[in-house]
């Protein structure tokens, strides 16, 4: 195949902002009067270098879609400025080839006292369409954002959703050949989300060039084929797109896959006849699956005092909460003090929507006639990530504003001409 | 897809590099700068309930004022066939337009702070289109002259009629507005930095208008200043000629007022031609270094 020709390629590109040092100082001329402020003024206040982005080489090619991830800070939003000519590099050299566009925020420049048409015209002209463009699209665009009644009345009462589906309508238009896009899509409903998710990948899929910055792994996975992964303004890993998240959710931290739960805090009763002293993953090199994994971990129990019918609990939660809780089987119907023993257990990921999980583990026994004991918990153990479909993939992803956890799939019973 | 069947340009962003792309930016954004006038004309009078007449009402206000001050209790502009008011009037226009694009431009960066930390464009597009929906609003005003000089002939003053050479003003207004608006860029690039020039600039603007010819003539200022000491008689008209507004004022003044008081002073144009040279380069000098910057201080 013959290579595509380059889009984006940066040299040594690095951004250096000048911050004050941090000192005891007065700050404003309320406080300490504006004879100390004076003062401070001419002791000229010192200056810290401060590198948000650093020897940055990179090149992305036509048809490429990246996803660039990191922390917080670490300069995904100080590159995407640099991109999009908001500011200016300190070191190094951008070469920009074809149209690029930037959506760092949907409806940017939107004037509130304008109607929802006028703000079409605005912003359309603001992001660098030609007004026979715009009205070329307007129709398209209308639709786009369902708008409806609406369109002639100041944008100024309409709900944010109304205004970012508008904003992004009028982007979604821009046909650029470069499409840089920052974590716009984490707003709206799910429904107008999914609308955001298929537009930007049929951008991806015309042969554009998309530069995508999230925190959302599930959508990387799905819209990007490379994954830059900057850490202190630093690339740190550029390449294939699993290996890369994979990476990000490393340094994220809490990903284990051997842990020692012998010194870990203990919440809550516990009557301690049986210890957890050591969790380790199985089946896996990392803490993160694929959509139709099945996750196994063996626990080791260090047991103090003999007890019978130990069965154990195992519960899920994200983010936003619980997801599901699980009760085994008596896996040992006794126990005896001063044995340790060791209990594999494994439970599927299939129903589990893209994203991070923590387990709660506790171990115990008795039913609900007799009561229930617990003699060890840990809320939680241990934590894992499971990933969205690859880019490619045609089933449908289930995505986690629609709720956590999905039906299993469905079996097609019969298929037959009638 | 229209973009992709031309062939596709490559823009190199270097490190404080010169380009020379941004001027051709400007014009390629022409259109944003349409646009946005036409936006703060929309926005400024549509929630207004009298709307466009406010254009008329600022500078009726100053007349009123000055004829009162200046007029009434000084008694300036006695001896003059032309109504002492519409003397004033045709003063303040130019001075309300200068005074309005500095104010303006010394905000640009703060007033357009959203939109220039999120898209690219040419910033200077921003105060240029300002600038184009104040000269609009002059051009209202201009209306309200002709509606004044209507109602004294009514009242059976002396009929005035503006001579045929008033439509030089126009072009006139060009470099007026351009004058207060890269004096205000200047400002604007130190605004950005310390807030506290942005409180001077009414001040600087309030007596820039006492030592330009709005409501007097310099042959007023030397006649009055006769009894004043020596310093005072030195001074002050130095301070009057040198203002960057004055030769446009005289003008201006001229090409409306048709009075053996109002006379053409080449000088004096030159002088404020002088200064519109040197501040349109001191203004573009100092906007594009803040514009470079300011993304990162503001």
């Amino acid at each position: 195949m013959q290579e595509q020709p380059m889009a984006i390629r940066t040299e040594n590109l690095g951004k250096c902002y000048r911050i004050k040092a941090p000192t005891a100082k007065i700050d404003t001329l309320a406080g300490g009067g504006a004879a100390a402020r004076l003062r401070q003024l001419a002791q000229r206040s010192k200056k810290q270098d401060f590198w948000a982005l650093r020897d940055v080489n990179i090149e992305i090619r036509k048809g490429e879609s990246v996803g660039i991830i990191g922390k917080n800070g670490a300069g995904k939003s100080t590159l995407l400025k640099l991109f999009s000519r908001i500011t200016e590099p300190t070191t190094g050299r951008i070469a920009i080839t074809g149209r690029l566009s930037a959506m760092l925020e949907v409806g940017t420049g939107f004037n509130g006292e304008l109607t929802g048409r006028e703000n079409i015209y605005l912003n359309g002209a603001i992001l660098g369409m030609t007004r026979a463009e715009v009205d070329r699209k307007y129709d398209s665009i209308y639709e786009f954002s369902e708008i409806g009644k609406f369109i002639d009345t100041p944008v100024k009462r309409y709900s944010s959703g109304m205004f970012v589906r508008l904003g992004f309508a009028v982007a979604a238009h821009l046909q650029p050949d470069i499409m840089v896009v920052d974590e716009v899509l984490a707003v709206g409903d799910a429904k107008f989300q999914k609308k955001c998710l298929e537009q930007m990948a049929s951008v991806v899929e015309s042969g554009n060039t998309v530069l995508f910055v999230s925190h959302q792994m599930p959508t990387i996975r799905q819209l990007c084929n490379r994954v830059i992964l900057l850490k202190d303004g630093e690339v740190v890993y550029d390449g294939e797109t699993d290996e890369g998240i994979r990476r990000y959710l490393m340094e994220g931290g809490g990903l284990e896959r051997d842990i020692d739960l012998s010194n870990m805090a203990r919440m809550g009763h516990i009557s301690g006849e049986v210890l957890m002293t050591r969790l380790e993953l199985l089946e896996t090199n990392d803490c993160v699956y694929e959509p139709e994994a099945t996750v196994v971990f063996r626990v080791t129990l260090r047991c103090l005092l003999s007890a019978q019918n130990a069965t154990m609990r195992f519960e899920l939660a994200n983010a936003r909460g619980p997801v599901g809780m699980a009760f085994s089987e008596v896996f040992a119907p006794e126990l005896t003090a001063g044995e340790t023993y060791q209990v594999t257990m494994a439970f599927s990921g299939h129903t589990l929507a893209p994203g991070s999980y923590q387990a709660s583990i506790s171990i115990g026994s008795g039913n609900n006639y007799d009561g229930i004991f617990t003699f060890d918990g840990l809320y939680p153990a241990f934590a894992f990530e499971i990933l969205a479909r690859k880019r490619g993939d045609l089933r449908e992803n289930w995505r986690d504003i629609w709720g956590s956890q999905h039906l299993p799939t469905p079996v097609a019973k019969s298929f037959e001409r009638v | 897809m229209a973009s992709q069947s031309q062939q596709p340009k490559t823009v190199i962003i270097t490190a404080g590099g010169k380009d020379f792309r941004y001027w051709k930016d400007l014009w390629v954004y022409r259109g944003l700068m349409t646009h946005m006038t036409r936006r703060d004309f929309t926005v400024r009078y549509k929630q207004t309930f009298i709307g466009v007449a406010w254009s008329l009402i600022n500078p009726l206000f100053t007349m009123v004022m000055a004829t009162l001050v200046f007029g009434v209790l000084a008694g300036i502009g006695e001896g003059i066939a032309i109504p002492y008011s519409i003397c004033v009037y045709v003063g303040g226009l130019p001075w309300g337009l200068f005074a309005r694009c500095l104010s303006q431009g010394s905000n640009t960066f703060i007033t357009n702070a959203a939109l220039m930390k999120k898209v690219y464009y040419p910033r200077l597009i921003s105060p240029l289109s300002s600038m184009l929906s104040a000269i609009v609003d002059t051009l209202i005003s201009y209306a309200m002259l002709f509606v004044m000089i209507g109602l004294y002939a009514l009242r059976g003053g002396s009929v005035y009629l503006p001579p045929l050479r008033m439509l030089w003003s126009l072009p006139l207004l060009l470099p007026i507005a351009l004058l207060g608006t890269f004096v205000g860029l200047f400002l604007a690039s130190f605004i950005i930095r310390w807030r506290d020039f942005a409180f001077a600039i009414p001040v600087i603007l309030q007596l820039g208008q006492f030592f330009a010819p709005v409501s007097y003539t310099l042959d007023d200022l030397t006649s009055r200043l006769a009894g004043h000491g020596p310093l005072l008689q030195m001074l002050l008209p130095y301070v009057y000629r040198l203002n960057p507004m004055t030769g446009f004022i005289v003008t201006f003044k001229w090409l409306l007022l048709d009075d053996p008081a109002f006379t053409f002073e080449p000088l004096y144009l030159a002088v404020s031609f002088g200064w519109l040279a040197i501040f349109l380069v001191l203004g573009v000098w100092r906007f594009r270094k803040a514009e470079r910057s300011f993304v990162d201080l503001v």
